[in-house]
């Protein structure tokens, strides 16, 4: 099982925020929902986790994706998928 | 609304020569920054409208196409019909097509095909369902109120019939081969075909993609997007007329390896000799079948025009003939100049004209002063050029016509341009925008052969024939003035060498040589510049050196003339110490990396 820092997670899914929706002064919280970031769609969805795929190495369950109520259950998901690989 | 500036920024980020080869991120980045800004932007280019109908997901697509098509110039209005709607939409004339639509694009994959037969079945069968299935997708094409384009079929990702999957009757691989070959045959002279089988082979491993398939329905992963945006955007220019029609092409290590005006012609690197030759030979080759399809050909190189037509016709292992080619621009100006040029005399304008260069300062410089012409990002290997160019898809065919095939001929009229004035305020910006900077070297055991090597290798920028032995050039190394150029593209190397000496009030250059690669870079200002520094420090008033004219260094006079000297006398030329103050700015940063004489 790999270690990561959960600083980490945020620091890089924040970096893939800003770059997905073109805002280089987003700032992400756990508890933000899709409602309060211009552009977050079901589209945007499917390129945000196949970013975080990439930038941390992992591949992520279709139903972990389906249903993400906000981006703590992003970094949740995320960092379960991590210490399985 | 967004101020002019950035507009112009996202116009200048999705026309970089290198943009496809940008990771597929920083693509879908700009790809989204110009649909959130397309309202400022259109204007910049033709608009079109454009009707998408898939039979996947094409919501990731459309953003990329807008891209790719603004790219080509052409600002799209881009309306599609939902997910598995694309038969429907064309039945009942959806909303999709109400908007009366320039073209139509039809896009579907495998999982489209209608008539399918089963494994088992007859060769009578399989034939009679590929009759069926192309006769359904013509019939669905007849309808559509434009000009359609229509991706073939592609070739399932998982193959139940193994390698007979293709070729067998019944087999669906088969089925989708032969009924594209009939689509080809049969689809009204309005509609073109995207070759499904060979966009597929072309992405490989990002052609299927069931994982995605999955979450949302589109079939190939997201870093295909490029690569099928850019092919459809290529097959809607050559639909509209806006093919482009000439490639422009550099000689030395371009068309053949070396340089003819330094090496002769009989040391190029051409033919099957050398892995190297071979290269070039394949690019020849490349460009002569492009000519003989009807792309017209043009050679734009800095040379002596003499050296280069003999190069031409007396190589033998030369495959471009004179027949070959409709313009030949060789001399030593600024290449937009010399491009402008090119497409003036064979009337048609910047936005048909592709550059194939491999020195990256000329693609630079030609992408900047001439936006319009399409710069082909060509690797270092030149094994590899026929490829980059084909990958830019610069020659899109709808059909081919009689005309293609002969227009090779009717352009034919050679004209050989020799005068033009530089335009000197874009220069100085082109210089700046380099921020080169110049590394006066030492001249120690790791630069000496270098410098041995240059001054005995140089043909062209040379003053005479003498050379120096490196103990020669140990000896005097305090006069040895010898200049590494560092710019934001690459590292040169030591490109320019004098070799000095002083006697009484006079700075004599024994030879003064620098290397065609930098020419039209003012390194010989500096250079001058640094021989008037030299001279002062050695207390002598005037600079004196002797041009012995060759073959190949008719080009000398007229750089010592620009930068102060005379001449006085057979072959002597003559300057005062300081360089005259007409000199124009080279704006390069100087890196003394010489000991001073004083040190210890």
């Amino acid at each position: 099982m790999s270690v990561i820092a959960l600083d980490d997670v945020y620091t890089t899914l924040q970096g893939i925020f800003r770059k997905e929706f073109g805002d280089p002064n987003l700032t992400i919280r756990r508890d933000m929902t899709a409602d309060e970031v211009e552009g977050w769609d079901s589209h945007s969805q499917v390129t945000l986790m196949l970013a975080c795929e990439e930038a941390f190495g992992v591949r992520l369950k279709t139903r972990e994706i389906n249903g993400l109520e906000n981006v703590g259950e992003m970094v949740d998901h995320l960092i379960r998928a991590i210490s399985r690989h | 609304m967004i101020a002019p500036s950035q507009t112009r920024q996202i116009l200048e980020d999705l026309r970089a020569i290198d943009l496809m080869s940008r990771p597929f991120e920083d693509l879908r980045a700009l790809s989204k920054q110009l649909a959130r800004e397309w309202d400022d932007v259109k204007d910049k280019g033709t608009p079109i409208r454009l009707s998408l109908l898939a039979g996947f997901t094409t919501d990731y697509l459309t953003d990329l196409l807008r891209l790719m098509l603004m790219r080509r110039g052409l600002a799209a209005e881009i309306t599609t019909a939902g997910y598995g709607q694309l038969v429907g939409e064309v039945l009942t004339n959806g909303r999709s097509l109400a908007n009366n639509p320039d073209i139509v694009l039809i896009l579907p994959s495998h999982r489209d095909l209608r008539y399918a037969p089963r494994p088992g079945c007859t060769r009578d069968e399989a034939d009679d369902a590929v009759r069926e299935e192309a006769g359904f997708w013509v019939r669905l094409v007849e309808q559509l109120p434009a000009p359609a384009i229509m991706l073939s079929f592609d070739q399932p990702s998982e193959r139940l019939l193994g390698e007979l999957d293709g070729f067998a009757p019944g087999a669906c691989g088969r089925h989708a081969r032969m009924t594209n070959m009939a689509l080809f045959d049969r689809l009204p002279r309005s509609a073109s075909l995207i070759d499904g089988e060979a966009l597929q082979a072309r992405l490989g491993r990002l052609w299927h993609d069931p994982y995605l398939y999955t979450l949302c329905k589109q079939p190939f992963a997201m870093k295909a997007l490029p690569e099928v945006a850019d092919t459809l955007a290529a097959q809607v220019a050559a639909t509209l007329g806006k093919s482009r029609k000439v490639l422009v092409l550099d000689l030395d290590n371009t068309v053949w390896g070396g340089i003819v005006g330094d090496v002769g012609s009989e040391k190029l690197e051409l033919g099957p000799e050398t892995p190297e030759g071979e290269a070039f030979d394949h690019f020849q080759r490349f460009a002569q079948g492009l000519a003989r399809r009807g792309v017209i050909l043009a050679l734009c190189s800095k040379n002596d025009q003499d050296i280069a037509w003999s190069a031409f016709r007396s190589h033998p292992a030369m495959v471009l003939k004179e027949e070959d080619i409709a313009a030949f621009v060789v001399n030593f100006e600024e290449k937009a100049t010399n491009i402008r040029r090119i497409a003036e005399t064979l009337n048609v304008g910047l936005d048909s004209v592709v550059f194939a260069d491999d020195n990256p300062v000329e693609r630079a410089w030609v992408h900047r002063q001439l936006p319009e012409v399409m710069v082909i990002d060509l690797p270092d290997n030149p094994a590899l050029y026929a490829q980059a160019v084909d990958a830019a898809k610069p020659f899109p065919v709808v059909r081919l016509t009689r005309e293609d095939l002969g227009r090779a001929a009717s352009y034919k009229a050679v004209a050989i341009a020799k005068s033009a004035s530089h335009a000197a305020d874009d220069m100085d910006a082109f210089l700046k925008d380099l921020r080169a900077q110049a590394v006066i070297e030492r001249i120690d055991e790791r630069s000496i052969d270098r410098i041995a090597q240059l001054i005995g290798k140089t043909n062209q920028f040379k003053m005479n024939p003498f050379q120096f032995s490196l103990e020669e050039l140990r000896k005097g190394a305090e006069g040895v003035i010898a200049i590494r150029l560092i710019d934001r593209l690459q590292d040169y190397g030591i490109v320019a060498v004098a070799v000095t000496d002083t006697e009484g009030d006079t700075l004599r250059v024994s030879n003064w040589v620098m290397s065609c690669r930098v020419f039209s870079r003012r390194l010989e200002h500096l250079m001058r510049q640094l021989l008037g520094e030299r001279a002062a420090e050695a207390g002598a008033r005037r600079i004196l050196l002797t041009y012995v004219p060759s073959a190949k260094n008719g080009l000398v006079p007229a750089a010592l003339a620009a930068v102060g000297f005379s001449e006085e006398g057979k072959n002597i030329y003559v300057s005062r110490a300081a360089p005259p103050p007409t000199m124009a700015s080279h704006y390069m940063s100087v890196n003394d990396m010489r000991i001073p004489a004083t040190c210890p």
